[in-house]
């Protein structure tokens, strides 16, 4: 009696010996094998590390396929170090030891391969014994099935089961690491290839405005590789390579706090070719990334060169419309003032028809080369001292004949003498526009009335209508190009709808600010401002 | 020595269209008129006397601004009021017209914007 509870303390004992044993093991297994790496490693360790804590014979590790409908072999070990010839490398589920395991998802243990009816490995019936086979499943999913095979005859225990039940739940997490890491690699691969090859430069800086990434098209252009550039700092760079303006803009952007901002500049490439480049810059501003600046860099010089075309083209157009235009305004001007004989009053009125719409024309012309020059960026600004009311009162002048028809009463509201200091062409474009549409939009028998004042910050010019006034959702546009407010009148006022465009730009180029009050068919009030410095 | 009591304007102007529009309407206000079509040829006419001077910018050989400049320079001619003529549409007009002023130029009108007759009363205000 003594003896056998001795004999089963003894066995408990070593079973709590061997308790504590596997579970150090099965710590160090699982750090060397949870340690992220290719699948074909992890499945070598894993394989190594099964012989040699069950103290097997051989041991092979089947996946399952993409299709999740048979096992792979995918690594035989064996102890003695030989390579074994893989005779069946594929298991259907339910087929042999390795696919019942996968069906039944539980451990499968074969004491006597001999007396085994389904296990299929025919030459190796003679080198194996006994053979245990776990599922390898990580959450919840079956990845796999490990097979721990014996030369001999072998009882499999409870601990033995338990043990390899934890060892394939590592070899399950393992594997699993090892697919992330792979998803990983091949989804940055692409990435980077996709950085790599397109026809674009691609240049990252985080917060410090440090390099770290430089793609291969900025080393084509710059000459510089990305060994030299990364991890260097930008500013320096960018001053180095002749990119100032993209730091100045850059910085003030930042100032602004703004996320997106865009420039176009010259650029001389390490191969001595001037192109144009647009650079696109985005700051990143998500969690994990931020503090980043993206920067796009392409080369727009085709672009540059169309839209120049472009202008080319209706420049020539223009200049060749002036000199005929300008004749047809002045004999028609000479004939309308009788230098060739006093006209009957039909023939006056034609004459006058004709005059009206040459000049028209002519104002068409000036507004189209006005919007070229502006998008062209060619608009200067010289600004000298002038006596405002005295231009007023000329562009009242010049276009009081215009409203003669209609009957406007025209008024001029001044408390004093304004000389200011602006651009005289422009600005006098600026007025004579305000005041012509005014005239245009107003019914016959109404009011115009220009009014100037100013302060010590600035000068105040407004002209206002009675006229059929400017719908709400209109306001915001109709300093666009091209935006002309759909209305009866303006279809026989005609134009370009270039004016406002052209004069908010004069406007804001001396510096000022140029809008519209306007309610509908009370009338409309545009007012600018200039700087008096 | 002067023939007639009539005043005389020079236009240096290379469109033979507009030469001939304006010299019609001098005419007819009772001015002489002299023209010049080639710009080289310029100086050696202006020489010869005239009242004003109406001179266009845009000109194929000589830069009008050139002849400005040479007007004003040569003893004979620099006291010739010079009107200089231009069209829309020329790239630095805003430049152009301080340049013309600051050369001598007594004005500077753009040719599309006024009439013959705008500029034949501009000149009778001057001479």
């Amino acid at each position: 009696m003594n003896n056998s509870v001795n004999n089963s303390a003894k066995k408990i004992n070593s079973e709590v010996a061997a308790n504590h044993n596997c579970q150090g093991l099965l710590y160090q297994i699982a750090n060397v094998l949870l340690k992220a790496d290719k699948i074909q490693n992890v499945l070598d360790k894993a394989a190594l590390a099964a012989i040699e804590s069950m103290d097997a014979f051989t041991v092979s590790i089947a996946l399952l396929n993409e299709q999740k409908d048979k096992l792979v072999i995918e690594i035989i070990k064996r102890a003695d170090g030989k390579t074994t010839p893989m005779y069946v490398k594929e298991f259907a589920l339910g087929e042999g030891v390795t696919g019942r395991t996968a069906l039944t998802r539980s451990i499968i243990s074969v004491p006597d391969i001999k007396n085994c009816p389904y296990f299929s490995h025919k030459n190796k019936r003679n080198e194996i014994g006994s053979l245990i086979s776990a599922p390898i499943i990580s959450n919840g999913e079956l990845i796999g099935v490990l097979n721990v095979s014996y030369s001999e005859e072998k009882q499999f225990s409870k601990s033995e089961k338990e043990f390899l039940t934890i060892l394939s739940a590592i070899i399950a997490s393992a594997i699993l690491n090892s697919r992330l890491l792979e998803k990983t690699e091949s989804e940055k691969e692409l990435l980077n290839s996709v950085i790599e090859n397109i026809n674009e430069g691609v240049l990252v800086v985080d917060k410090n405005k440090n390099i770290i990434v430089w793609n291969q098209y900025l080393e084509d252009i710059t000459g510089l590789s990305a060994d030299q550039v990364v991890g260097k700092s930008g500013i320096e760079l960018a001053k180095k390579i002749g990119l100032k303006n993209l730091l100045s803009v850059f910085i003030e952007a930042v100032k602004k706090r703004r996320k997106d901002f865009y420039l176009e500049t010259k650029f001389t490439t390490a191969k001595d070719e001037l192109i144009w480049v647009g650079i696109a810059i985005s700051r990143i501003l998500e969690k994990g990334a931020d503090g980043n600046t993206v920067v796009i860099i392409r080369n727009i010089s085709k672009e540059k060169e169309l839209i120049n075309t472009k202008n080319e083209l209706i420049t020539t157009a223009t200049h060749e419309l002036r000199t005929p235009l300008t004749a047809t305004k002045g004999y028609l001007s000479m004939l309308r003032a009788g230098d060739a004989g006093v006209l009957a009053k039909k023939q006056g009125d034609y004459v006058e028809k004709a005059y009206e719409s040459t000049e028209r024309l002519v104002s068409l012309v000036e507004d189209l080369l006005g919007a070229l020059r502006i998008d062209e960026n060619k608009v200067n600004i010289s600004k000298e001292f002038f006596n405002l009311n005295r231009l007023v009162r000329d562009a009242i002048e010049n276009l009081k004949s215009k409203s003669e028809l209609k009957n406007i009463e025209f008024s001029f509201n001044h408390k004093n003498i304004i000389s200011i200091y602006a651009d005289l062409v422009k600005t006098k474009h600026v007025i004579e526009n305000l005041i012509d549409n005014a005239i245009k939009y107003t019914k016959p028998h109404g009011k115009v009335e220009i009014s100037i004042t100013n302060n010590d910050k600035e000068t105040t010019i407004s002209v206002s209508d009675t006229g059929i006034g400017i719908p709400k959702q209109h306001l915001e546009s109709i300093f666009d190009r091209f935006v002309r407010v759909p209305n009866s009148l303006s279809v026989k006022a005609g134009g370009t709808g270039l004016g406002l465009y052209i004069a908010k730009n004069y406007v804001e180029k001396q510096g000022g600010k140029i809008w519209i009050e306007s309610e509908l068919h009370k009338g409309s009030k545009f007012i600018f401002t200039l700087p008096n410095k | 020595m002067k023939v007639s009591n009539k005043k005389s304007v020079m236009i240096i102007e290379d469109d033979e269209t507009l030469v001939s529009m304006y010299k019609e309407k001098l005419k007819n206000e009772g001015f002489r008129v002299l023209t010049v079509t080639d710009s080289k040829l310029a100086m050696q006419r202006v020489r010869q006397g005239a009242d004003l001077i109406l001179l266009d910018i845009l000109m194929p050989n000589l830069n009008g601004f050139e002849v400005l400049k040479r007007i004003k320079s040569d003893a004979a001619t620099k006291n010739v009021p010079v009107i200089v003529l231009t069209n829309i549409g020329s790239e630095s007009i805003d430049n152009d017209r301080k340049l013309a002023i600051s050369l001598g130029a007594v004005d500077y009108m753009i040719k599309s914007l006024n009439t013959p007759e705008t500029v034949v009363k501009r000149i009778k205000e001057i001479i």
